[in-house]
């Protein structure tokens, strides 16, 4: 992204799984866990900029030894991840020296929502449920203050969760209590936890579910839920793409 | 703080005036405690008293009297485990609550009826403990500590067990062991709560004759619980006998062997003959 | 003096007042029926948001599928119902039938370890091979119960399960069964959120497919159980009094256990650890006037339904339909602490003889020499953990101008592992010693539970707290939750025993707050799970410094409280003989205690398991009084501790596994083979 290739990221298995877009160059090495990446290591692999998160507030000092460190937050009280991610983009790419590139980023960003908005605009009159399984019986639903619900604003989509959210924009519930909207498609993200589909079919609260009875139900590959622009494009990408896949389906 | 020239001694610290230090025995007192109308209760069931006592120094007390009947409870508020619901006790003409835990401990020393069975000390560590009153936490453990504790199992017969762990010991060992503790405590009174329980007949005869010695060579006042009325009239110089909580009569074994106080105190007909040996009066049921 | 005004009491005979009227169990009675109506009342209400009531029976025989209110009522409401009253009334036979079979007015599911080991079986299943589930969930749920019942037995085993120490080795096994949890969790968060969920007791059903499993599973251990009332009342006596009247006491007492595991473990595998309800409502039954094992067995399955049942119903009451999922049995375990608490003073527990250990342990010879050798075991491993690791490059010794900044990493990590080992260790030591119960762990002072709760404060108040916020609210927590035990155990002269039984009420509630924020989902539970489990990651010099120079203070203060330490053990009696004031003895020990906790918490979190062992490795090596004890105590908690942290630095490099985990991942099967019957 913005022409610059990070030499390290924690996580590198999970990238994969949750983020898939952009893929990672094999050379990026490992540093260990999100919360806690190896320091020693990072030191020795001798970057010239640290991006943080505001969880990794408290070793801040440590990580100002190694080289300068710029915290990103981009989920607040407040919400609205979207501007927030626009916000540190400008910061990214300006810290890069890469400012053309980060407007560029931008820009492509608004013409690709713009565009899938228009693509769906005979699609979008039924609102839309964004989920996570977390096991057979119950969900991360998406809603106000996520990155998701900013992207459906864009791309002119409803969201059926209108309940209240947590501080990152979702909400643990049953899947009974997606039962709240009439006409709504589902939309869940992958990865599945294991067995959630094989018991879900035998489950008579899932089967009246008002989406399952309509069939209106997206299963969409990863993306990661608390992303930043990449992943907000990603999204309305995949989403875009099922949709019509289904109305192409009849 | 002081009551008097003879119990000011009692209030030295034995650091460095460790020599000038007496025991209650030591002290121009006769009366070792003196029992004020004492009672004690749980909720509100009364377990003992009222009761009124004195007791003297030099001699060896008896408690005596039915299960239940307020034994364990008067001695166990004489050592001060427990405090009286309502009355005095007085110890060495000093109230017993005024007494620092310490300098009480220098002046009176207890024997619970039940002690632990594994502590993974040695017998000569076991006795050692008992000059805690005297050192403290902090102080030096110094050669007089030492010559108290090689004298206590000395006393106690328990030199040959010294380096033995007391959780090894049998039963009658184990009781002389802590015996040795209670003896290197030094103290002017014991207070022993059925010291005996555990033990065979030999090692009764043993611990109760260890007691009533040490009683004369170092002018103790011992106050002993003991069910076994003979065994009572035997090692101690007078016996009290409770019942129901209160104190029912006290007086010397030869005027407590008798089969209507015998009676009065157990409730059940008893008889007494004359020990064939020795002729004491030998109680028994009938 | 509390402590010699308790006398052994038989678990059967706590106080029933309450039963003035013949032998009705009036209280009991009383407590389902106002429990009943209070979830009768939250039932209808919630029942009406859902449907009207006037298509209560249509969504009860048969609903329509069109309707989506009646499918949910019929589907979902209903079938949780149902669960929640099963689940009840199962725990609170299995509750009640524990604590006949054990004597132990305290037993209970939790408090034996039994969900603990039954969650972390079907967990590892899950994750490492879930081709196992399709033998039965139950299978795994029992296997894993059965090894923590029996992990429990054999900690406390050598105190004859006396009801304090089945608790706290209930207690020992439950963390060590969380710690293997919270490393899969840790290194592999993102797969757990359905793991999260299911472990803090979710009722929420979408079929009757649980109801129909559990209704046969719990019927026959309820059946089983039936079948040995008139035995399982002679067990209530002690053990040569139900032998003389013909009790084959072995068959029962195994039989009973048996079907009281297999209730816990089938409640377990169908809806999660429903923390509480079990010991809540066989202690409710008997203080209600239970008093005959036979009404117990009535009495307490009908508490444990009703509470269960008002309890879900106000948790759903309190979230709504749409609100975020509340599992109802962390909220269970939450409501239980403090009852656990108002309970104390009710249940007639007894006094514990004390006794380190009931073995005869051999002496070293000379523990001089011994201590000199595990102080070079110590230097090796210091040197190891300082200079040599895995780099970029592999595995390597750090040298020449690589290793100032390399050490610049590892030094403070080092420091902290150190003074953090060292000082659990003299802390373990101490309650060891204060309480006469070798199960006792710096833990259950409550102290490092209080640490974590000012932590959760912490980060949930102030949304981006930095380090120094966080340790302010540790220490403020850590100072609240003590001056709580001193305020709870001042009355009894800080009896040794209700102390320990508090502070694992503390524990409990802490465990329970965990248990909610992680199945929210709450990505700052994640921050808490890594600080909880003992990291020394993060930790900068002046940190580690200062927690270094805090641990040489408090054990150079330590000789001061040697001499206390070695009279102790003697019991409350003899201690008190021997002129120690016990209160202030007591209390100055509790609050050398609460500092060691306290310094160590702030700097590796709350997981004090090395403040169980270490004294008792050093026991075992021979050291008997309490000055070598408490040398070779430091010196093998510095040396676990150490080297915890050079393996969890280095064995999955480049992540990291928190020492103080990897100390009791390590340290759990040492802690039993220590503790084996000989």
């Amino acid at each position: 992204m913005l022409g610059v290739r990070p030499i390290a990221v924690p996580n590198r298995e999970s990238w994969e799984a949750w983020v898939v877009e952009p893929p990672l160059p094999p050379e990026i090495a490992d540093i260990g866990t999100l919360l806690e990446p190896n320091l020693e290591f990072l030191q020795q692999l001798r970057p010239d900029i640290i991006l943080s998160i505001p969880f990794l507030d408290g070793i801040k000092p440590l990580l100002e030894r190694i080289a300068p460190v710029t915290s990103i937050s981009i989920y607040a009280e407040d919400g609205q991840p979207y501007e927030r991610s626009v916000a540190a983009t400008r910061q990214l790419a300006q810290l890069v020296g890469k400012v053309e590139e980060g407007e560029a980023l931008i820009r492509e960003t608004e013409e690709k929502f713009a565009e899938i908005r228009l693509r769906l605009e005979p699609l979008s009159e039924r609102p839309i449920y964004v989920v996570s399984f977390l096991d057979p019986r119950n969900v991360r639903v998406y809603g106000r203050k996520s990155l998701f619900q900013e992207v459906f604003d864009r791309i002119g989509i409803r969201n059926a969760w209108t309940a209240e959210t947590n501080y990152w924009g979702f909400s643990t519930v049953g899947i009974d209590g997606l039962a709240g909207s009439s006409n709504a498609r589902l939309a869940y993200l992958d990865p599945l936890p294991t067995g959630a589909t094989g018991t879900l079919t035998e489950s008579p609260v899932w089967n009246a579910m008002p989406f399952v009875r309509s069939r209106s139900m997206l299963h969409l590959p990863p993306v990661l839920m608390f992303g930043t622009l990449p992943s907000a494009t990603r999204f309305a990408q995949v989403l875009a793409d099922a949709l019509t896949a289904e109305s192409a389906n009849g | 703080m002081c009551e008097g020239d003879s119990l000011f001694l009692l209030h030295q610290r034995p650091t460095s005036r460790r020599a000038k230090v007496k025991t209650v025995s030591q002290i121009e007192v006769s009366t070792a405690f003196k029992i004020d109308d004492v009672s004690f209760a749980v909720g509100d069931r009364r377990l003992l008293g009222p009761v009124s006592l004195e007791l003297e120094r030099s001699r060896v007390y008896g408690l005596i009297g039915h299960n239940g009947s307020g034994k364990t409870t008067l001695i166990k508020l004489l050592a001060r485990q427990q405090a009286v619901t309502s009355g005095a006790i007085t110890f060495a003409e000093r109230p017993l609550e005024r007494w620092g835990s310490r300098e009480l401990a220098r002046a009176l020393a207890y024997l619970p009826q039940t002690t632990p069975a594994a502590t993974g000390l040695t017998v000569r560590e076991l006795a050692a403990l008992g000059r805690y009153p005297w050192h403290g936490a902090l102080g030096r453990f110094g050669a007089e500590d030492r010559q108290h504790v090689e004298e206590a199992l000395k006393l106690t017969d328990m030199e040959g067990f010294a380096d033995r762990l007391v959780d090894e010991l049998s039963g009658g060992e184990r009781q002389r062991a802590w015996l040795a503790m209670l003896v290197a405590q030094n103290a002017g009174v014991m207070l022993l709560d059925e010291p005996i329980s555990a033990l065979d007949i030999a090692h009764q005869v043993e611990v109760l004759g260890l007691v009533q010695e040490l009683s004369r060579k170092r002018d103790l006042c011992v106050i002993i619980v003991l069910h076994d009325p003979n065994m009572a009239a035997r090692y101690c110089d007078e016996l009290i006998a409770l019942k129901d909580g209160r104190l029912l009569t006290r007086g010397t074994p030869a005027e407590m062997m008798k089969s209507d106080v015998l009676k009065g105190i157990f409730g059940v007909e008893m008889g007494v003959f004359p020990h064939p040996v020795t002729g004491q009066p030998i109680g028994y049921v009938q | 003096m509390a402590d010699q005004a308790a006398t052994m009491v038989p678990a059967g005979s706590t106080s029933h007042r309450l039963s003035f009227l013949g032998n009705l169990p009036l209280g009991a009675l009383l407590l389902c029926a106002v429990l009943i109506a209070a979830a009768t009342a939250a039932t209808i209400s919630n029942l009406t948001v859902q449907l009207p009531s006037a298509l209560w029976v249509d969504a009860l025989t048969a609903p329509d599928i069109d309707d989506m209110r009646q499918v949910l009522v019929h589907y979902a409401y209903l079938p949780r119902l149902a669960v929640s009253l099963l689940c009840g009334a199962a725990l609170g036979l299995a509750g009640t039938v524990l604590q006949q079979v054990l004597r132990n007015p305290l037993a209970a599911p939790e408090t034996v370890g039994v969900s603990a080991g039954a969650y972390l079986a079907l967990a590892l299943a899950t994750l490492l091979a879930p081709s196992l589930l399709a033998y039965g969930r139950e299978w795994v749920a029992l296997a894993g119960a059965l090894v923590a019942i029996a992990a429990v037995f054999g900690l406390s085993w050598h105190k004859g399960l006396s009801p304090l120490s089945v608790v706290l080795a209930g207690l020992v096994v439950s963390l060590y069964a969380g710690s293997i949890g919270a490393a899969l969790i840790v290194l592999k968060h993102e797969w757990l959120a359905g793991l999260f969920i299911w472990g803090a007791g979710t009722l929420g059903q979408q079929d009757w497919t649980t109801t129909l499993w559990l209704i046969p599973r719990l019927g026959i251990a309820a059946l089983a159980i039936g079948l040995m009332v008139r035995p399982l009342t002679l067990l209530g006596l002690d053990d040569e009094g139900a032998r003389s009247l013909g009790v084959p006491l072995g068959v029962y007492r195994f039989a009973a256990l048996g079907a009281a595991v297999a209730l816990i473990s089938f409640v377990v595998a169908a809806v999660g650890v429903i923390g509480f309800i079990g010991l809540a409502a066989a202690a409710l039954a008997r203080i209600g006037g239970a008093r005959r094992f036979g009404q117990r067995l009535i009495m307490a399955p009908l508490i444990g339904a009703a509470l269960l049942w008002a309890a879900d119903q106000g948790v759903q009451l309190l979230t709504g339909s749409q609100g975020d999922l509340l599992p109802t049995g962390a909220i269970t375990a939450l409501l239980g602490a403090p009852l656990l608490l108002w309970l104390l003073p009710r249940l007639k527990l007894g006094s514990e003889t004390p006794a380190l250990t009931a073995d005869r342990l051999p002496r070293a010879l000379h523990p001089g020499l011994l201590l000199i050798g595990i102080a070079i075991l110590l230097t090796a491993v210091l040197f190891f953990a300082l200079f040599y690791g895995p780099g970029p490059a592999g595995w390597n010794f750090a040298f020449g101008d690589q290793l100032q900044s390399i050490l610049s990493w590892r030094l403070p990590r080092v420091l902290a592992a150190l003074s953090a080992g060292a000082m659990l260790a003299l802390a373990g030591l101490m309650i060891q010693r204060l309480t006469g119960n070798p199960m006792a762990s710096p833990e259950v002072l409550g102290v490092s539970a209080g640490a974590a709760l000012g932590m959760i404060v912490a980060l949930f108040v102030f949304v981006d707290a930095s380090r120094p916020t966080q340790t302010i609210a540790a220490t403020v927590g850590a100072f609240a939750a003590l001056s709580v035990m001193l305020a709870l155990g001042r009355r009894a002269a800080f009896a040794p025993e209700r102390l320990l039984l508090a502070g694992i009420a503390l524990t409990a509630l802490f465990d329970a707050l965990i248990l909610i924020l992680t199945a929210t989902g709450d990505p700052r539970a994640m921050l808490l799970l890594n600080w909880f489990t003992g990291s020394t990651y993060g930790v900068d010099i002046n940190a580690a410094i200062l927690t270094a120079g805090l641990a040489a203070f408090l054990v150079v203060l330590t000789p001061l409280f040697l001499r206390w330490l070695d009279i102790l053990p003697l019991g409350p009696t003899a201690a008190h003989g021997l002129g120690l004031n016990l209160t202030t003895t007591r209390l100055l020990i509790l609050l050398m205690t609460a500092a060691l906790t306290a310094a160590s918490t702030l700097i590796v979190g709350p997981l004090t398991f090395i403040g169980l062992m270490a004294p008792h490795l050093a026991r075992r090596l021979g050291l008997a009084r309490a000055m070598p004890q408490a040398v070779g105590a430091v010196l093998a908690g510095a040396l676990i501790m150490v080297a915890a942290d050079w393996i969890g630095r280095t064995a999955i490099f480049p992540r990291q596994i928190p020492a103080g985990l990897v100390a009791t991942l390590i340290g759990g099967p040492i802690l039993m083979w220590l503790l084996r019957r000989r």
